[in-house]
């Protein structure tokens, strides 16, 4: 056995020690290769096959910026990772001191065991990306709605890239891991497991400022969501008061409230309750920090991904355009418009597709007002099915262009009553009677103003020069996702002219898949970032655990001679591993929950069942994590007290 | 030759309140001794065996082993020390469970980067010598206490140490297996002319060495030879056992 060989040993003996550790570093090099593959892929970087050069042009960025977050978030996991590793081996690396072995040979083994274990992640996350890739690029292909899909290639850069990458982060880990090295005397290494804890202390203002600061968080970020108060630093203040308010949550108001269970002799004096509350005192003091980082990494991974599904939602795309296609021609072509128009018709009837038509034309007034006739304002609302409006005489209705716009009325109402108008010599006052709930016409920067018809011709006779404003033909679809064949065909039969510039023709559909791309990109994004993050918190708490594994077992030891049931054992642990493993989640859950909150308020339609999946995935993953842990802690317990 | 000598040696622990682990120690160890240290719990032997082992340090007062004072030295030459002038048998045997016996055995040469020849060439004579060349390929949790101190002792001999110290190497044990290794160290000490100390609180492990030390309350209280009889030795050192006074409830009643 030399030197080389006994650093070695040292991992490959010790397998299930370094299992956790292993696997997530495995984990982020994956991920790290998928984006890499992906960033590479010929298609992507090229940008040709995709629809829009901009969509693969954010795609390639995305991925590199994803690239960048996990090799970060890499290197700080892989620190504190080692770093528990460190803290259980103090003892170990004591006993190596007394034996003789100098601080030189004692880093130069925690250099090959790192490198070994660093070797062993990039082969196995380099390997199982590679065995996974074929569905990683269908998978993507669709996120990424490249109709062409995303043919098979041999990732050479990319490989190269995760290895040299990672090489170097295994390395500088491995350098720092002898820094993480407490610098302690022997004897304080030698009898690391035998000194004992010092009693958790808490601040009862400390805890009331934990709720307070939560609280005031919570606030300040509905009041940017529900006030739409649009400022930075409001949304960025409440962040900081909740992170703050969460890590006091943990180091103060969490063992406040346990010390005020202790002092309750009917709760805490009750069957494993003592065990159970004394234990998690401690427990919950040690990890506050760990708790603090997973709750944290769990509530941005939660609302990352749940605002890149929103964002993508087909929800937004019809919230800001209720028609699926748009056809405007202009006065100067009317008969070619016809014909173009008569073969969007017959393109439609042929598909079978179910649609209503309507049609209008926009009159500028000279102080700058976009008007609409009543009579061709209802063609529009009888077309998406719904009632019609009336006005007398000098009453008006104030319609919505954007989705701002309509939140913004939404929220104030009609700042002013009286709207003057001018055409030609011609200056009168209308009455606003109320603004529109809903976009009627889409596309439009400001209001529109729909005034009685007659109004209407009056205002247009006394214009100074005769302008003709070109005639929007809308055709609303109920089910206008499933217009994609239609539209390309559309398009293409439009296409077929001789190309001069006189019509105009957009589709909600083709409108709805370039957002998609775009969101596609960051929800592979935040959402592999998602579970990327998320791994590395459930490893945070198995290090935990088996950082204190030898000194529970000690203890249940000495609780079993004592006399403890097997049943009462498992309960024992159940409760604290839940709490470990929920307590963190649920106030993840509860951060997310509000951000989502406050994301409802700023879109139309609900987003409560992407909320309910990305909750239900998540605890799901927990949940069997949770599992697995207790099953083997269990195991290991039941060993110990035979 | 004098192997080990401590001279006017004090240990004061600071703190809020002071304490006097040691004061005025002063012990020689020949070459070819097995000394045996006892006394009541928080004496202070162990703190004494500690500072001969250079894990801790001393706060006045002089440690000579081998004619080199260990606290003077750099890390690296203390680690060199270690390595080669001293050997370490601990109570609860600390040996590295990700190795197998003889690895654990090996241990100290593989630090020092002796050629593999020559490791298994010591190895085959010390494991005969201590009755564990069958377990030699065990893991450390395939065997029973009694081999696994055993194989801490060969652990600490592999290198030919010029000291061996012993923290209550048979507390962990049955008294079969104190026995044996007992006996291990007694003929290790006889045939080979081995130094050990030993700090213990069972008067029959104390009972195989060649003198006895008595420490109470920090300082030295007394200091008995065997004779040619282990038996009568062993009922010595349960008579000043008795004689420290109001803790004759911590040992063994006098068997006749």
């Amino acid at each position: 056995m030399n030197f080389r060989q006994f650093a070695l040993n040292n991992v490959l003996r010790s397998k299930r020690t370094y299992i956790a550790h292993f696997m997530s570093s495995a984990f982020s090099v994956m991920v790290f290769f998928i984006y890499a593959m992906l960033a590479f892929h010929p298609n992507l970087e090229n940008g040709i096959m995709s629809s829009s050069g901009t969509v693969s042009q954010l795609g390639t960025m995305g991925m590199k910026v994803s690239q960048v977050i996990v090799f970060v978030f890499s290197f700080f996991f892989l620190l504190y990772s080692v770093g528990a590793f460190m803290k259980v081996r103090q003892k170990e690396f004591g006993i190596l001191l007394v034996l003789g072995m100098s601080r030189k040979q004692l880093n130069r083994m925690l250099f090959i065991e790192n490198l070994v274990i660093g070797a062993a992640a990039i082969a196995g996350g380099i390997g199982a990306g590679l065995i996974f890739s074929k569905l990683t690029l269908l998978i993507s292909a669709s996120l990424l709605a490249v109709d062409e899909g995303l043919p098979f290639y041999v990732p050479g850069k990319a490989v190269l890239l995760t290895v040299g990458a990672y090489a170097v982060l295994f390395i500088v880990v491995a350098l720092f891991s002898s820094i993480l090295l407490r610098k302690g005397t022997l004897i304080s290494l030698v009898k690391s497991d035998e000194t004992p804890k010092s009693a958790p202390k808490a601040s009862v203002w400390l805890a009331i400022l934990a709720v307070l600061l939560m609280g005031g968080g919570y606030v300040m970020v509905m009041v940017f969501a529900v006030l739409q108060i649009f400022s930075l630093p409001l949304l960025f203040g409440g962040v900081v008061l909740v992170i703050t308010g969460t890590y006091f949550l943990y180091t103060q108001f969490s063992v406040y409230y346990m010390k005020r269970l202790q002092r309750k002799p009917h709760v805490f004096f009750r069957k494993t309750n003592l065990l159970t509350i004394s234990e998690l005192i401690y427990r919950i003091r040690d990890n506050a920090v760990m708790f603090f980082m997973v709750t944290i990494i769990s509530a941005s991974a939660f609302t990352g991904i749940g605002t890149a599904l929103t964002v993508g939602d087909p929800g937004l795309s019809g919230m800001e355009n209720p028609y699926a296609f748009t056809f405007v021609s202009f006065e100067e072509d009317r008969k070619k418009g016809e014909e173009q128009l008569n073969m969007i018709r017959h393109e439609l009837e042929q598909s079978g597709i179910q649609y209503r038509e309507a049609s209008f034309n926009l009159m500028t007034s000279d102080n700058g007002y976009p008007l609409i006739t009543l009579s061709q304002y209802n063609g529009l609302l009888a077309s998406m099915g719904l009632e019609e409006s009336s006005l007398a005489g000098d009453e008006s209705i104030l319609t919505p262009g954007s989705v701002g716009e309509r939140n913004r009325l939404r929220l104030e109402g009609v700042d002013t009553e009286e709207i003057e108008i001018m055409s030609g010599i011609l200056a009168e006052t209308v009455k606003v009677v109320r603004a529109e709930e809903l976009i009627v016409i889409p596309h439009l920067y400001g209001n529109a103003l729909v005034i009685p018809d007659d109004r209407f011709q009056r205002f247009h006779a006394a214009q100074e020069d005769e302008v003709t404003a070109p005639v929007h033909h809308t055709f609303y679809v109920e089910d206008w996702k499933e217009t994609g064949e239609v539209s390309s065909a559309i398009a293409a039969a439009l296409d077929q002219g001789d190309g001069e510039y006189s019509s105009y023709f957009t589709s909600l559909y083709s409108e709805w898949k370039s957002s998609r791309q775009e969101n596609g990109v960051m929800l592979m994004v935040s959402g592999l970032i998602g579970i990327v993050f998320f791994t590395f918190a459930a490893s945070f708490i198995y290090f935990r655990l088996y950082a204190d594994l030898s000194r529970d077992e000690q203890q249940y030891r000495m609780i079993a001679k004592v006399g403890l049931s097997r049943r009462e054992l498992r309960k024992i642990v159940t409760q604290q591993l839940a709490i470990m493993f929920f307590l963190p989640i649920v106030i993840a859950v509860i951060h997310s929950g509000v951000a989502f909150l406050a994301l409802q308020q700023l879109v139309d339609f609900s987003i409560l069942g992407h909320t309910i999946k990305i909750f239900i995935f998540f605890l799901g993953v927990q949940i069997l994590f949770f599992l697995i842990t207790r099953w083997r802690y269990l195991d290991r317990m039941y060993k110990t007290i035979q | 030759m004098e192997i080990c000598s401590v001279q006017n040696l004090g240990k004061v622990y600071k703190g809020a309140v002071s304490q006097v682990a040691l004061s005025d120690i002063n012990l020689t160890i020949q070459a070819g001794e097995f000394v045996g240290i006892m006394g009541p719990s928080g004496s202070g032997k162990t703190t004494l065996l500690n500072m001969i082992s250079t894990i801790d340090t001393p706060t006045s007062g002089k440690i000579t082993i081998s004619g080199q004072n260990p606290f003077t030295m750099s890390q690296d030459e203390l680690a060199m020390f270690r390595r080669r002038e001293l050997g370490f048998v601990f109570q609860s045997f600390n040996l590295l469970h990700t190795l197998t016996v003889k690895e654990n055995i090996l241990l100290p040469l593989t630090l020092d980067g002796v050629k593999v020849a020559e490791m298994n060439d010591r190895i085959a004579h010390l494991a005969d010598n201590l009755g564990i060349t069958p377990i030699l390929d065990k893991r450390t949790y395939e065997i029973s206490g009694g081999q696994a101190q055993r194989t801490a002792v060969a652990r600490a001999l592999i290198h030919q140490p010029k000291l061996l110290l012993a923290d209550e190497p048979t507390g962990n044990l049955d008294s079969k297996s104190a026995r044996d290794v007992m006996e291990i160290m007694e003929r290790r000490n006889k045939e080979n002319r081995d130094t050990m100390m030993l700090v213990t609180h069972d008067p029959v492990a104390a009972s195989y060495c060649n003198r006895v030390v008595f420490i109470k309350d920090g300082q030295l209280y007394n200091e008995i030879h065997c004779g040619d009889n282990r038996g009568a030795f062993y009922q010595k050192i349960l008579n000043v056992l008795s004689l420290l006074g109001g803790t004759g409830h911590e040992f063994s009643p006098v068997r006749p």
